[in-house]
């Protein structure tokens, strides 16, 4: 099918809090968008978005499994002509560490590395060769401040959630990889290291009891989702292979954007 | 008495190169050592190094084999009384640029992450319940410099993404698990290094290898083998990481820069200094376990930068 005008962009993670909030931002700058997420409801949330006057198409599916994945980006391609901008944001979050037994340990492994780093390499992994064959595009994988901190904070989430940061620090070195090997390409990785942010993940964390109080500290995505257009914004010039440290009470920090990029590959 | 002695190691991917320099020091050292590979010449090493008159297990096994792991650790404990030291040192290299055909890349992600990260939290999750009954114990994890953020950017080989995301990957398991581990005084650091003489490094050079090019078909001409890190070098290292006392730290080797270890700290106090502290409460990670650690080897230098 011929190209849409617009770019098309795909959200994983998409049918609540911080994916939704990525995928409304993305349609409200005029990006045609996918939506993917494992609860249905994520069908009702495209369709609502396109009231932005962009197609939005809900899809249902598990980021973990290569044929799903396969399947989205394909569909996607087939039907939409292209995919410029992925935002890998699907993740989950489960406690436990090295006292954990083997049975719990086990599952921890395959439900947060299947999710949060499998899903992430999967997605990049389709849509890369569809990106340099278009010539550009935009990669934001969604990582954690766990891995990234602000100042006075040590790196990890503490002493019971190792499995959740050996994901998360995955992430950051697909980050840094993809960049490298994509820059001749003109496609930009860049992650971000979300601190707690309100999503159905942080809610979860708090057994979906967390206080008015609490809520009241956490991040909303609307501004998190700005940022992300603005870094989409800034072109193939842009910056790449950045792990933006967003934080709770903290400035976010943006490294001025390099003068000249490296020539393209011949 | 040498210092490891009554003490019992297990070192996975001993057959060769780093693991098998690391079980030779170790035994050199007095420990009972336990070792396994998926080369079935595991057992010839073994029986050379309880030549020396170690203790000495083996058994060759997929790594990534739960019901072989939960084995391995059952029998080399039961064998021993006890485990005390484990070494997670096995692992895989491939080549994964990102243009892969999707067949191989699908592939490729359980292959590179089931040896190198979901085998080390299952030796870990197996060796922990022995060293909280021992009341001690340490675990090192052998990584790579890429995770260091001083060369971050640097060395992130642009065509690995799945062996820089596994290694990446570590240092999720040895921060959480340290600070979870220490009030049972055990001990978890990584060992993170540049080019290390080792079977992995020399087959780059063989023919079909990524830097076939500089080699030949015996791999690496003797004059870039000699910029490599030895193994010798590093196991000499792991000796003075056990008897040191820190936990919780990626340690950096650079061939023919100095490995700082720095002074040794307790941990709440190296948190506080590691991140430029700002005045939020610490977590109570109780009394230092550590008490009679002799001072380690500071600043040493091992192979040189290449091409020098």
């Amino acid at each position: 099918m011929a190209r849409l005008d617009g770019q098309v962009a795909l959200v994983t993670g998409a049918a609540a809090g911080l994916g939704q909030g990525y995928a409304e931002a993305l349609a409200r700058s005029g990006r045609h968008v996918v939506l993917c997420d494992t609860r249905p409801e994520v069908k009702q949330v495209a369709r609502d978005l396109e009231r932005y006057g962009v197609r939005a198409l809900g899809c249902v599916v598990d980021v973990s499994s290569p044929a799903d994945v396969r399947r989205v980006v394909d569909d996607t391609l087939a039907d939409f002509g292209g995919i410029d901008i992925l935002i890998a944001n699907a993740g989950i979050w489960r406690g436990g560490g090295p006292k954990d037994d083997l049975d719990k340990s086990l599952a921890d492994y395959d439900a947060l590395i299947g999710v949060n780093l499998r899903g992430v390499y999967l997605f990049g992994r389709a849509v890369i060769p569809a990106m340099i064959a278009a010539g550009g595009g935009h990669i934001i994988n969604i990582a954690t401040d766990h891995v990234h901190t602000h100042p006075g904070r040590p790196t990890a989430g503490g002493s019971a959630m190792d499995l959740y940061d050996t994901s998360k620090w995955g992430v950051l070195a697909l980050t840094l990889t993809w960049a490298k090997a994509l820059a001749p390409h003109n496609i930009r990785v860049n992650s971000f290291s979300m601190g707690a942010t309100d999503s159905h993940m942080l809610r979860g964390f708090h057994n979906n009891a967390a206080s008015k109080a609490d809520v009241a500290t956490w991040m909303k995505p609307a501004a998190v989702c700005d940022l992300a257009i603005q870094m989409i914004d800034e072109g193939a010039a842009g910056r790449t292979g950045e792990n933006l440290g967003v934080w709770v009470g903290f400035e976010i920090e943006l490294k001025p954007i390099p003068a000249a990029k490296p020539a393209a590959a011949a | 008495m040498a210092y490891l002695t009554g003490r019992t190691a297990i070192v996975t991917g001993a057959a060769q190169g780093l693991g098998r320099a690391f079980a030779e020091r170790l035994a050199a050292e007095g420990a009972n050592v336990a070792i396994c590979d998926i080369r079935e010449d595991i057992d010839t090493v073994g029986k050379a190094i309880a030549a020396g008159g170690a203790g000495t297990f083996s058994r060759a096994f997929d790594i990534a084999s739960r019901a072989a792991c939960e084995a391995f650790v059952a029998d080399a404990a039961g064998h021993f009384g006890g485990t005390d030291i484990l070494v997670n040192n096995a692992a895989v290299w491939r080549s994964t640029p990102v243009t892969d055909p999707w067949d191989k890349a699908a592939a490729d992600f359980d292959a590179v992450m089931d040896v190198n990260v979901k085998a080390v939290m299952m030796m870990i999750r197996l060796a922990v319940p022995h060293m909280i009954a021992a009341g001690r114990g340490d675990i090192v994890n052998i990584s790579t410099d890429y995770v260091l953020p001083k060369r971050r950017e640097g060395v992130n080989a642009p065509d690995t993404d799945l062996y820089n995301a596994s290694k990446w990957a570590l240092n999720g398991l040895t921060d959480g698990g340290a600070q979870a581990l220490a009030p049972h005084n055990i001990r978890m650091n990584a060992l993170a290094m540049g080019p290390t003489d080792t079977e992995m490094l020399r087959a780059l050079f063989k023919p079909g290898g990524k830097l076939a090019h500089l080699g030949g078909p015996d791999g690496p001409p003797p004059e870039i083998v000699a910029g490599f890190i030895g193994p010798a070098d590093i196991a000499g290292l792991l000796i003075d990481l056990i008897r040191d006392g820190r936990t919780g730290e990626n340690i950096g080797i650079w061939a023919g820069q100095p490995i700082e270890l720095g002074p040794r700290k307790r941990w709440d106090v190296r948190i506080r200094e590691r991140a430029d502290f700002t005045g939020q409460p610490l977590r109570d990670f109780g009394p230092p376990p550590w008490t009679d650690a002799p001072a380690p080897v500071e600043h040493l230098v091992i192979g040189r930068p290449a091409g020098s």
